[in-house]
């Protein structure tokens, strides 16, 4: 495996081409248009996909894991190089990382090179997206794209509008449905701007902590940006105001769930199948059955156990008398021997 | 004026050396072969429904110098195998070690046929039952109890209503006050609409769980642990170890739908444990009831439980003895680092021999 390893001398060569490139555009100010693209992150995705197959299942994700995590920190150094480009010193070109990576918090347009950089603050947007992922039957991000602003306020008074006709019932549902789309789509933006507003401010607290410090390093450059974000994302998610939003987010996803499942309980009931209500009934008297025969179990076990007390002080009441009378018998034997023994000498004595 | 001097040659050198490290890993990676659970040997000893009730087994020649045995009461969250994680790190071996006859409470997974169990079911129905097996299988009236985060909580209502089947109590990384300032949990759920939540999901999804765990502290837990496990690539019995752990972490069972409505709404959002106004079946849970002795620690950088939600059980309980031990670690490195595995079981151990 490790003769086609990704980073033998000729990738650390081409890789070193590609930096001296950087650097040379840097000094010169040459302006190239197209920058040239990045062998390493290539080349490592080019290995993982071949070798991946021989990877236990248990293994993959976090395989996985510290790959795409080692690309974000060296991104982040990459940035600054590529930020570099035309100016003079390299501390300029940082500055100009920085700015960069606070407009991109503000609009992320689609060549924007401080996208994956800000996309950092996305991560506990994605973790919410793969867990409602998880328990919808659409993946989470299906919503993000809905209209809102204006336009939502325009499809909030049409969805108010009441049913009308045979089928008012079920128009009433579907514009139920499309209302709590919208209501969770609007949670999920302010959810999301929220961390990006907490974007900005990690990227000034980042060019604080590193005023002083020689910056020597992508991992140091990494780890200090990570350090940035959770002492922010720390101070902010404690808020009454964070706390709001997270409560606005999850009780919207759960109304439209619950948007989900009573259209679906109505199709299931046309077809004769139980529905969610009728399980619901289910789970609860099975509970109270399961409940009541543990009682009586425990009861009876009780019961078992009284009985076999009072057999077992039976049995020693019943043996007591029993005992006595063997005891009585036995001591009625013993004295009849001195009789015998007296009868014996008295025999011996008539002889 | 910002000093940078990342320089082209070392950003590259840099590269390469994680890519090295990442190369060299994945020979470890594939050799770690299944990840198992659990260490030391055990009997199932008791069994209902999904519920599992263990006993470890002692060495061969080795007695438990305590008559009384100790049970275990592990949380519903996550799975009981972080008590016995890897053989050098291992809460149960330790207790062992310390003299200590174990016994310890496996939920095992609910799932929708479980919706309904509720608190109760749970307190005075299954910790209950298995207290019950234990006394009748040593001939004994009381046992000892050590009660983990939410299993602390529980064991806490459980003595309450059971004292005479408590000889000890420990708790460990237990919340009492859920409210306090610092309580990231708790703010989280404050405004969360939990009868919408249950009545709409039933049983609450381990999806949900590990979600709202690693929100917590989302960039180190989702990106630089990742980051920082490189380093020790190298090493099969750290790749593995690091497995282990990741494996539990995200091995997050599903709850009882009804035992999740009640444990947020009324530890969480009312705080009523602190109050005494919690209510299992048809009893009103008062923590001065506990009259046995207890041991309650906790873990001074707990992100979970922090100290000050474990804290005023001091106050609380009806005991006269009552102590505490301030653990210098997280809520997790209480029962896997090192320094646990010479200081926390061991003081357990002889806190409960001494009684």
């Amino acid at each position: 495996m490790t003769k086609n390893a990704f980073w033998n001398d000729d990738w650390m060569n081409t890789q070193r081409q590609y930096w001296e490139q950087w650097n040379n555009m840097q000094q010169q100010a040459l302006g190239v248009k197209q920058p040239p693209t990045n062998p390493w992150e290539q080349s490592m995705e080019h290995w993982w996909s071949a070798i991946q197959g021989a990877v236990p299942s248990t293994g993959q994700d976090f395989f996985s894991k510290m790959m795409d995590q080692g690309k974000n920190y060296f991104q982040m150094a990459e940035q600054a190089m590529q930020a570099a480009n035309g100016q003079e010193n390299i501390s300029d070109a940082w500055a100009k990382m920085l700015h960069g990576l606070t407009e991109s918090f503000h609009q992320t347009p689609s060549n924007d090179p401080f996208k994956k950089a800000s996309a950092f603050w996305e991560m506990p947007m994605d973790n919410w997206n793969r867990m409602a992922s998880a328990m919808s039957p659409v993946p989470g991000d299906t919503l993000r794209g809905m209209p809102h602003g204006d336009v939502k306020e325009h499809l909030d008074r049409l969805l108010g509008t009441p049913g009308l006709g045979y089928t008012r019932e079920s128009q009433t549902q579907y514009q139920s449905l499309m209302q709590a789309a919208m209501d969770y789509q609007e949670a999920m933006a302010e959810y999301a701007l929220f961390f990006s507003s907490m974007g900005e401010k990690s990227t000034k607290l980042l060019q604080q902590k590193i005023g002083d410090t020689p910056v020597e390093s992508a991992r140091h450059l990494y780890d200090t940006w990570v350090g940035c974000c959770e002492e922010l994302y720390a101070e902010d998610v404690i808020t009454e105001d964070y706390a709001k939003l997270h409560g606005r987010l999850v009780n919207a996803l759960m109304v439209l769930k619950s948007r989900y499942g009573e259209i679906l309980n109505e199709s299931l009931s046309t077809m004769n199948i139980p529905t969610h209500d009728d399980l619901r009934t289910v789970q609860i008297r099975m509970q109270e059955q399961r409940r009541e025969n543990k009682k009586l179990n425990s009861e009876v076990a009780a019961l078992r156990r009284e009985i076999m007390k009072m057999q077992a002080e039976k049995k020693t009441t019943d043996a007591k008398p029993a005992a006595a009378r063997t005891k009585a018998k036995k001591v009625t034997k013993k004295k009849a021997a001195p009789r015998k023994k007296k009868a014996a000498v008295a025999k011996r004595s008539t002889k | 004026m910002i000093n940078f001097q990342i320089r082209p040659d070392k950003l590259a050198e840099e590269m390469a050396d994680y890519s090295r490290k990442l190369g060299h890993g994945i020979e470890n990676l594939i050799d770690a072969g299944e990840i198992d659970t659990g260490v030391t040997a055990r009997t199932a000893v008791y069994k209902e429904d999904k519920l599992v009730l263990y006993r470890y087994d002692r060495p061969e020649g080795v007695e438990a110098s305590n008559e009384a045995p100790l049970l275990i009461v592990y949380a519903l969250v996550n799975r009981p195998y972080m008590t016995d994680i890897q053989e050098d790190r291992s809460t149960i071996r330790g207790l062992m070690d310390a003299g200590q006859d174990v016994y310890l409470i496996d939920w095992g997974y609910p799932d929708s046929s479980d919706y309904a169990l509720t608190m109760d079911d749970y307190i005075n129905g299954y910790i209950d039952r298995c207290v019950d097996h234990i006394c009748e299988a040593h001939g004994l009236d009381s046992i000892n109890v050590l009660g983990i985060c939410q299993g602390g909580t529980f064991s806490l209502c459980y003595t309450s209503m059971h004292q005479d089947k408590v000889r000890n109590l420990v708790t460990m990384v237990t919340p009492v006050d859920f409210k306090t300032p610092d309580n990231l949990l708790s703010a989280w759920v404050q405004h969360i609409d939990i009868d919408l939540l249950v009545d709409t999901i039933g049983n609450i999804p381990g999806e949900l769980l590990n979600w709202t765990f690693l929100s917590l502290k989302p960039f180190s837990l989702t990106g630089q642990k990742y980051v920082n496990m490189v380093d020790v690539l190298d090493d099969p019995k750290k790749v593995k170890n690091f497995l282990r752990m990741e494996k539990w972490i995200f091995d997050s069972p599903d709850q009882a739908g009804e035992t999740f409505r009640q444990f947020i709404k009324d530890f969480y959002q009312k705080n009523a444990l602190m109050a005494g106004e919690v209510e299992i079946g048809e009893n009103v849970i008062d923590l001065a009831n506990i009259t046995c002795p207890v041991l309650n620690i906790y873990a001074q950088q707990d992100h979970l439980v922090p100290p000050d939600a474990s804290t005023p059980l001091g106050g609380l309980v009806g005991s006269d003895d009552y102590k505490e031990l301030a653990f210098p670690g997280g809520h997790i490195g209480i029962y896997v680092s090192g320094r646990a595995q010479k200081e926390v079981t061991p003081a357990i151990g002889e806190w409960l021999s001494k009684r």
